[in-house]
């Protein structure tokens, strides 16, 4: 069950998203913080980095990366590291983009994009090795 | 805080035992009087007040919790966006103007507030404890 905030939450991140895929946006994404992942938050790709050691990503791993918009840093944690990935979102526009990226960079073996809200994640307990997620909190 | 707590929980009940957790969050410095905690309303996320995050990892199960203040960086990147935005007005602003305002004015709410020590960003890691 959805809540109206969430509702509201999800129309409101589904236009950005959609925004995202407009040129100026990405040259503007990549200038003010350095990536081309649909990316419109404040986690640079050094932080991604530093994420990905303190997490210490395995190839074995399963990662969980939740509020993940159109999927950073989830991908890139999967690109860097080798590991497998589930990105979630509540935006339905956000995952679809995600599918797309992982398809791009041939992480579809690997990679799975989940709509869900973060107060609802639909996976069976236990089953990652990390979890990751960016100012969801807040 | 009790969403927040849940959601905490939540994920730890995901990761298998000894699995690790890492996480950034936007939050208000301890000992801001209640005016401060509207500004910092105004000018954060959503969810920006709330408790302590370390207290909240510890509540929901987290253990060997270690932060890494982020702050300067968060300040630089909201700099950063803003002066992008402005730069690529002409482009951006057609697409959803009534967008394009608010995250401008929204940037220069926030990069105030981050000057004037009302908003953190912490990056967190911790682990589920091997036996719980």
């Amino acid at each position: 069950m959805v809540t109206r905030e969430e509702a509201e939450r999800r129309q409101l991140y589904d236009a950005r998203h959609a925004l995202a895929t407009h040129e100026a946006t990405r040259v503007v994404e990549a200038e003010a913080v350095g990536t081309d992942y649909g990316n419109a938050g404040f986690t640079t790709r050094a932080q991604a980095d530093l994420l990905a050691d303190l997490l210490e990503l395995k190839p074995t791993d399963r990662l969980l990366d939740v509020g993940s918009g159109a999927g950073w840093p989830g991908l890139y944690l999967a690109g860097r590291s080798g590991c497998s990935v589930v990105v979630s979102d509540i935006s339905d526009t956000g995952m679809v983009q995600a599918r797309r990226r992982a398809a791009a960079d041939g992480m579809s073996d690997r990679a799975r994009a989940v709509v869900a809200t973060a107060r609802q994640l639909p996976f069976r307990p236990e089953q990652f090795d990390a979890i990751v997620h960016t100012d969801v909190l807040c | 805080m009790r969403a927040k707590l849940s959601v905490l929980r939540a994920m730890r009940r995901l990761l298998r035992p000894g699995g690790r957790h890492a996480f950034t969050t936007i939050h208000t410095p301890p000992d801001l009087t209640p005016a401060q905690h509207r500004l910092a309303g105004v000018a954060g996320p959503p969810a920006v007040a709330g408790a302590d995050p370390a207290e909240l990892l510890r509540r929901a199960g987290f253990s060997g919790g270690r932060a890494h203040d982020v702050t300067d960086d968060y300040l630089a990147v909201s700099i950063a966006w803003r002066a992008a935005r402005v730069r690529h007005r002409d482009e951006l602003r057609p697409l959803d103007p009534d967008v394009f305002d608010d995250r401008l004015q929204r940037g220069a709410h926030e990069a105030e507030a981050l000057r004037a020590g009302l908003l953190r960003r912490t990056l967190y890691v911790a682990t589920r404890p091997p036996a719980g």
